[in-house]
């Protein structure tokens, strides 16, 4: 038997983006190639805590705005 | 956190010795200099300071026209109660002393009141003895809104009360309040206060903290110099001034130099200050603070007010008793302290207007405080 | 030494990170500057376009960093990205700026004071970029603002202390450390917020946009301590013209 993972389709700033349904926010940056430092992420509009992020499972239309550190006065 | 805290931090000793070391450097650098600290204070009171007098005096007068102009604020002190549950070796109200004790009751403030309108004053100070039980609060909900009735601005030298107390009396009119440490020595503070709730010197200490949380507009300090090494008292004061301005940066501030008097007691001054060095004083503190109220009190010589008068002092008493119904029926052997200006109000406004200054009688309106 | 809230600093000089032509001459510059305190700004990610890594140098560096909230044009953006920032950089130090005037980049200082007092209650050290106000700066003070920070003059402008006289009047009436911010654009301008008695200065665009930036990062080291220097020392200062009259103490002299 085989189990097959659908795809759901997020918005990561304003970008579509895929990935498998069920997927958790560390692995999404991961697979984005994001610095797990030094980054923050929102998950419609909410700040979620780096301490949640393993535990932060996306769904279908979830907007993901992710920031990091830049130069600045 | 109040002022009590910072002065634990303060060594009399220290302070002492080191106004002493000040040299003449140090008080040109103070005249110098566009802003002054507190290291600038103590070199202008120290001994190195006296030759510059003239220049001290010069300075004064030029920051106190810049800011306040050709202005003297009159104010009369009303003696309302000699009461009191406190010994002070140097006040003539002392309860060891065996004086006629008087309180006056609503007529006979009505009296007075009537007797200082007539003398043209509009601000007045309303002092008691301190006595909790018969002059507290009880009197003062009656009295401050009778008086404040007939004048534009109230202020009180009564004994020290809790901060809700003075909210209270500020909605029934009160502006400001004058509560002198008589000595920041605690030691020395101990000798001359020996019984009743003036022993306590933190409460007194604590007290314009407290006035300042209140909202109270006003608020005096001062030592009574002649208690301590005069010195070092004075640069307490200053200290007390830059730290109440530091915290409480809305509240309005004056400085009076009460200078040991004689009195019903006889106390014998440790420290003499002369005539020169009260200059010195008032010069210093203006050097120090461009915008305090500097107040100089019937305490002095006529000669003196009058030629104190342009080099640094804002507010003036005048025609006080310092008894109370001393305006209505003048009794000499109630007195706090005996004055050495008796010239009437009209007397003094004169002789301030042939220096060149306007008196200003009123100076606040009841709509501004709302 | 300098002490704001709980940390302590040898160096009195607070540098940016923006404007300059890579990380690594940042990085460069702020080493050669001995600052100890740096900010930054958090922005967006573009998934397909990244900016340059500007953390990591300044990580290795041991500096500390003071993110910024700078695209905030109001209270509630602000407190958005003090806590973006917070998560990201694993600090509660903010720089807190608002300014909805793109032009001129001037601090609101309504937004700024509501989000202190918010920010202040959720436990970030804020150090508010306002307007020099003294009373404004004695209101953030009271909120609970770990510092205050008045600007010189406009934001890139390198003009200087235009704002000297409200300085003054913040240095005297502060309970909080007082690091001047904004406009300054050469060492002496440095150098004179110090020998009035300010506690820091925050200087960037100076040093990123100079034609050598690691020798203006010194340059700006060396004005800043020596400003110091001065101020502990006991400035001279000016003489003082009295009025001239008759002697004004002449009556001590006769005797009663």
């Amino acid at each position: 038997m085989t189990v097959t993972t659908s795809v759901i389709q997020v918005q990561v700033n304003d970008k579509p983006v895929e990935c498998p349904e069920g997927q958790n926010l560390t692995a999404l940056l991961t697979t984005l190639d994001m610095p797990l430092q030094a980054t923050a992420v929102a998950l419609n509009d909410d700040i979620v805590a780096r301490s949640d992020w393993d535990s932060t499972r996306l769904n279908t239309g979830d907007r993901i705005a992710l920031f990091q550190a830049i130069a600045g006065g | 956190m109040s002022y009590v805290d910072v002065w634990k931090l303060l060594e009399w000793d220290d302070i002492r010795l080191s106004i002493y070391s000040k040299t003449a450097t140090d008080v040109e650098r103070a005249l110098r200099k566009p802003k002054r600290d507190l290291e600038d204070f103590k070199a202008l009171i120290s001994p190195a300071a006296e030759p510059y007098l003239e220049q001290m005096a010069q300075q004064s007068a030029a920051l106190t026209r810049k800011r306040f102009g050709h202005t003297i604020s009159f104010y009369v002190p009303l003696y309302l109660s000699n009461l009191c549950a406190n010994a002070c070796t140097y006040c003539g109200f002392s309860m060891e002393n065996r004086i006629k004790r008087r309180t006056l009751n609503t007529q006979e403030i009505t009296r007075e009141c009537q007797a200082i309108k007539a003398m043209n004053f509009d601000s007045v100070l309303l002092v008691t003895g301190e006595h909790e039980r018969k002059v507290g609060m009880a009197y003062f909900r009656q009295a401050v809104p009778a008086v404040k009735d007939q004048f534009s601005y109230l202020a009180m030298e009564v004994q020290p009360l809790d901060q809700d107390e003075y909210a209270e009396l500020k909605t029934l009119g009160l502006d400001a309040v004058m509560v002198y440490q008589e000595t920041y020595s605690a030691s020395t503070y101990a000798e001359h206060h020996l019984r009743g709730n003036k022993m306590d010197f933190e409460y007194r200490l604590e007290t314009p903290d407290r006035l300042a949380k209140a909202g109270i507009d006003k608020i005096g300090i001062g030592a009574l110099i002649g208690l301590e090494e005069w010195r070092t008292d004075c640069f307490y004061v200053a200290s007390h001034l830059d730290y109440l301005e530091r915290t409480y940066w809305q509240t309005r501030y004056s400085i009076s130099f009460p200078r040991l008097r004689p009195c019903e007691g006889g106390l014998q001054p440790k420290s003499v200050m002369n005539d020169r060095q009260l200059v010195q004083l008032i010069c210093a503190y203006r050097l120090f603070n461009p915008e305090v109220e500097l107040s100089l009190s019937t305490r002095e010589s006529p000669q003196f007010r009058d030629n104190a008068l342009p080099l640094g002092i804002t507010s003036m008493s005048a025609g006080s008793k310092t008894q109370p119904g001393g305006y209505a029926d003048d009794e000499p052997e109630l007195e706090q302290f005996s004055i050495s200006d008796e010239r009437s109000a009209a007397a003094v406004a004169e002789a301030v207007k042939q220096h060149g200054f306007e008196v200003v009688w009123k100076d606040w309106h009841h709509a501004y405080s709302g | 030494m300098l002490t704001i809230a709980d940390k302590t600093f040898s160096s009195r000089l607070f540098t940016g990170t923006g404007k300059y032509a890579n990380s690594q001459t940042m990085a460069e510059s702020i080493i050669a500057s001995e600052s100890e305190l740096v900010t930054m700004a958090l922005k967006r990610v573009d998934i397909d376009n990244r900016d340059d890594d500007i953390l990591a140098p300044l990580v290795a560096a041991g500096v500390n960093l003071l993110p910024n909230t700078s695209g905030a044009k109001n209270a509630k953006e602000a407190v958005f990205a003090a806590k973006l920032a917070r998560e990201a950089l694993g600090t509660n130090w903010l720089k807190l700026e608002i300014h909805p005037d793109p032009k001129y980049l001037m601090p609101d200082p309504i937004e700024t004071l509501v989000a202190a007092e918010e920010l202040v209650r959720e436990g970030f050290i804020v150090l508010p970029y306002c307007h020099a106000d003294p009373v404004l700066c004695k209101r953030l003070e009271e909120v609970g603002c770990a510092a205050v920070m008045p600007l010189g003059a406009p934001i890139g402008s390198n003009k200087g202390l235009a704002s000297r006289d409200f300085l003054e009047i913040i240095i005297d009436q502060a309970r909080v450390p007082v690091i001047v911010d904004a406009g300054i654009g050469a060492p002496s301008h440095a150098a004179e917020a110090m020998e009035m008695g300010a506690d820091a200065v925050l200087v960037n665009t100076a040093i990123a946009a100079a034609a050598d930036p690691l020798a203006m990062g010194k340059a700006f080291k060396l004005a800043a301590e020596s400003g110091r220097m001065a101020y502990e020392a006991g400035l001279a200062g000016t003489v003082n013209h009295a009025i001239a009259s008759s002697p004004l103490t002449a009556f001590l002299d006769q005797t009663v």
